[in-house]
């Protein structure tokens, strides 16, 4: 007995010896530290930064980061390049973010470094329309094909417009044919309703009043009684040169914003089909990941009909469409 | 620490050794780690803040030169056209003018490396570019840089923020790689501004500049905006996990832990804009050279702690074994086994140790041989005595057959003379004890006066007083001592005397002691003789006395001390008076029956 407790002694002074020699080696490099920086890191890369629908999704986005202290959000904007928006996303599988999320007109135009991304082992969250068919851990869908259905139906059940205007933005750009399909698919089989007018605004204010004014819309006949906007910035140039000229057709508008209080309305703007911006969402997605837990692989953001005239009470005329 | 006690010597030894070579390598090693730490963390800091400072330079410089661009721009005639309008003029004076200005600010963005846009804005909400436009319902006047600007009155630099409503026709720069500067217009004589210049300057010389700065084979550097943006940095992974919080809560450089490394932070501010240059490394490939260092320790010290276990276990052999062999021999010597003998080799403490050690058992195993002789002589000495007390008890046997023989053929004298022989020789005997009763020992002085008085006839008579028979039987003496008186005053007192001689024998009991005393009516002794007698009885020799009264007086004053002794008192011509004091000594029970037998 005496031999063992001897023997433990023994043993112990030597572990005694090794962890305190291990704790002098290892002390300085901070091994037995947790880590002073941000736990996790998500990297958002947007197309662009300019539209009302794309500073929503930021700001949503820093608005549900701020509930995390432990969480960094890098934002990237392409400024429209996809080839940067490619290397952007290279660039924050270099940084080591742990998810990224991708908001593009296009995205399976960056499949290349989505893939990339993939098979770096970082989780990837994409926005996406209904038809969008790219790999990802979670592609969070607008249903623009119902979006336009909304709109076609709208102005079939609340007016009787026989002369239409759609300002589209970018028309290569998926999310703008399905929005233009959606409303077609309405409108196009309805008897004395003359096919729409489209002008393309860019999603710009500037460049739609422009667009608006030179292509004679302004002085169409029959004179335009409709016009469906697909941004709220184009919406509101309508609105505000149509306002000018002393016209006030009925504006419809796909907005990013779930509060019509949030979009600067001119008198003719009516309603706004309000889509999510889909940043909350994405973040929350992007904490699940992160947080190991298990997600959907897709996910459809809900839309909302919302009275612009209203909209001080805008929860009690809101309509949900889906 | 009980258990440390408890250990044995070599581990003791050992341990200790250890003990002290581990904590003076590891004092050593934590010493020069913290040092050399130290000092390199302050060079690498040092060099950084090298690289931190030309990378400010060269920003500062840049600013400079656009504020320069600016300035020089703004006292172009045709700005000062522009900015002086009320109204749009799109008459053929007013196109040239905007023409010219236009071609102005193109020809100062092509003259410029890092200037990729410049709009020129009016008091009255007009604007002018060579390549933005304003893509807003909203004034441009209500838009923040402009506002600023104008209230500050003085340069502003700030980023894009985002949705900015200047925006670039062609240029698919993304406001992410530009800064902004702002500056207001003034017509001549005037203090109010009525206008502002927006610059916008692509960031890209700041990612160069602080590419070509060397920070160290791992470090870098990168710009922080006052509100916590990064301004400009390198792609890595580092960037991203730090909190801009951390430079507000530290004065001047720091370390904080990211991705499983510490980093050292350090920063300096530029004067303008706000921002912050910070140069980062990190401490494990900046501080490689000591951890190798560190590591080379760890091997030296494991090497040192192996030689030094060989080297103490060795030692401790050196000390221990001795002590083990020793310890050994004691248990051996303790068993009796006093044979064993210690080599001592070594002049040292041990081998005194063993030295004494042998010395020790030689020293007992002469005392045992020493014990054995006088146990031995003691057995032979007591042989003897038996052997002795054959000759006695035969004689007294004999006495016992001459007595009887004399006894029937009517032989009294004889009868009497053999009574008192086999009286002395019993009492003599007196089965080898040392006292006796005062009753037997009255039997043998009595015993000795009938034989003188048969020698000497009517020339002795005696008298005999005894104390009572029970004092007599209870009571014990020293044996023999009345014998001695006796035979001396016989011979001093009454053989030299004409007429007839008394002998006076009495003993009496006191208190504390008993008293015998011998008494003669001879001639005396002179006082000076008297005198020399007691000296001799002092002195403890036996010159000037007899020695039967010396035997007596030491007999008896050895066993019970001064106080007791011989003592005599005489006066020339009358008496000599010799006693004897001696102490109550009851007789015991075993005594007393053997002394009945």
């Amino acid at each position: 007995m005496e031999r063992i407790r001897k023997t433990r002694l023994i043993g112990g002074a030597c572990i005694c010896i090794i962890l305190i020699s291990l704790w002098m080696v290892m002390r300085p490099f901070g091994f037995l530290n947790p880590d002073d920086g941000y736990r996790y890191v998500v990297g958002v890369c947007q197309q662009n930064l300019q539209t009302d629908i794309q500073l929503a999704f930021k700001s949503d986005v820093e608005a549900a980061a701020a509930q995390r202290d432990d969480v960094n959000v890098l934002f990237y904007s392409a400024g429209g390049d996809l080839e940067k928006q490619m290397q952007q996303l290279r660039t924050l599988l270099e940084q080591r973010v742990d998810c990224i999320i991708v908001s593009a007109e296009s995205p399976e135009s960056l499949e290349p470094a989505m893939k990339e991304v993939l098979d770096g082992g970082v989780s990837l969250i994409v926005m996406g329309t209904n038809k969008s068919q790219v790999a990802c851990d979670v592609l969070i869908r607008t249903d623009y094909f119902e979006i336009g259905k909304a709109a076609g139906t709208y102005f079939l059940q609340h007016s009787s417009p026989i002369c239409f205007l759609e300002i589209q933005g970018n028309p290569r750009v998926q999310r703008i044919r399905e929005l233009q399909m959606g409303f077609r698919s309405i409108i196009d089989d309805v008897p004395n309703i003359l096919s729409p007018y489209v002008i393309v605004g860019y999603d710009s204010y500037m460049v739609t009043q422009q667009r608006i004014v030179q292509s004679g819309m302004i002085d169409a006949m029959p004179p335009i009684t409709g016009v469906f906007a697909h941004s709220s910035e184009m919406a509101l140039a309508a609105a505000d040169i149509f306002k000018t000229y002393g016209e006030y057709p009925r504006i419809l508008s796909v907005g990013g914003k779930t509060d019509g209080n949030s979009i600067a309305v001119g008198d003719s703007l009516e309603v706004v089909i309000s889509v999510p911006s889909g940043g909350a969402e994405a973040f929350s997605f992007a904490e699940e990941l992160m947080g190991g837990k298990t997600v959907p692989n897709e996910y459809t953001l809900p839309i909302t009909l919302l009275n612009v005239k209203d909209s001080e009470n805008s929860s009690a005329c809101q309509e949900v469409l889906q | 620490m009980k258990l440390f006690d408890n250990l044995k010597l070599k581990h003791k030894i050992i341990v200790s050794f250890l003990a002290v070579i581990f904590s003076t390598l590891a004092v050593l090693s934590v010493s020069v780690d913290i040092f050399f730490r130290k000092a390199t963390t302050e060079l690498a800091d040092q060099y950084t803040l090298q690289g931190i400072g030309q990378v400010i330079n060269n920003i500062e410089s840049h600013m400079e030169n656009a504020e320069n661009l600016i300035d020089m721009v703004s006292k172009d005639s045709n700005i000062l056209e522009f900015i002086s309008w009320n109204s749009y003029r799109r008459d053929a004076v007013g196109r040239a003018t905007c023409a010219n200005l236009r071609n102005v600010l193109t020809n100062a963005v092509e003259n410029s490396t890092d200037i990729i846009g410049i709009a020129v804005v009016n008091s009255h909400d007009f604007y002018i570019s060579n390549e933005m436009y304003y893509n807003s319902p909203s004034p441009i006047l209500m838009d923040d840089w402009y506002q600023s600007c104008i209230a500050n009155r003085e340069l502003t630099i700030s980023r894009p923020k985002d949705g900015r409503n200047f925006q670039y026709y062609y240029n698919s720069s993304t406001m992410d790689n530009i800064i902004s500067i702002a500056k207001p217009i003034y017509l001549p004589n005037s203090t109010v501004p009525a206008g502002a210049m927006l610059v916008d300057i692509d960031t890209s010389f700041m990612q160069k500049t602080l590419a070509d700065t060397s920070w160290g084979k791992t470090g870098f550097a990168y710009i922080l905006g006052h509100d916590g943006d990064v301004i400009v940095s390198p792609v890595n992974n580092v960037v991203p996990r730090i909190k801009h919080t951390w430079f507000n809560e530290n004065n001047s450089g720091f370390q904080k832990k990211i991705n499983n490394q510490v980093y050292e932070f350090v920063y300096a501010d530029l004067s303008m804009p706000q921002w912050t240059v910070v140069g980062v490394f990190s401490l494990e490939s900046t501080l490689k050279p000591i951890s190798d260092f560190r590591i080379y320790m760890g091997l030296i010290s494991l090497a040192a702690a192996l030689s030094a276990t060989i080297v103490v276990s060795i030692f401790s052999r050196t000390i221990v074994n001795p002590i083990l062999s020793l310890n050994s021999l004691m248990r051996k010597a303790a068993d009796r086994k006093l044979d064993v003998r210690f080599n001592a080799r070594y002049t040292d403490e041990i081998g005194e140790l063993g030295r004494s050690f042998n010395i020790m058992v030689e020293e007992i195993n002469n005392l045992i041989e020493i014990v054995k002789m006088e146990q031995l002589s003691k057995r032979k000495a007591e042989l003897q005595v038996l052997q002795e007390q054959i000759k006695p008890h035969f004689l007294y046997n004999t006495f016992d057959t001459i007595h009887w023989i004399a006894k029937s053929y009517g032989a009294t004298e004889i009868v009497d003379i053999v009574r008192a022989l086999t009286t002395i020789m019993r009492v003599g005997l007196s089965g080898g004890r040392d006292c006796i009763s005062i009753q037997n020992e009255f039997d043998h002085a009595i015993s000795y006066l009938t034989i003188q008085k048969i020698r000497y006839g009517e020339k002795l008579s005696y008298k005999i007083s005894l104390p009572s028979p029970d004092e007599c039987r209870e009571l014990t003496v020293q044996k023999l001592i009345l014998q001695p008186l006796i035979e001396n005053a016989l011979y001093h007192g009454i053989k030299n005397r004409k007429s007839n001689g008394v002998l006076l024998v009495k003993a009496v009991v006191l208190a504390d002691k008993v008293v015998f005393s011998v008494t003669d009516n001879g001639y005396g002794i002179p006082d000076e003789r008297l005198e020399q007698i007691k000296q001799s009885f002092e002195n403890r020799n036996h010159k000037h006395t007899g020695y039967g009264l010396f035997n007596v007086n030491e007999r008896i004053r050895i066993s019970y001390g001064q106080e007791y002794g011989v003592k005599i008192f005489s006066k020339v011509g009358y008496y000599t008076k010799v006693e004897v004091h001696h102490p109550i000594m009851p007789l015991e029970k075993e005594e007393s029956e053997r002394g009945t037998d």
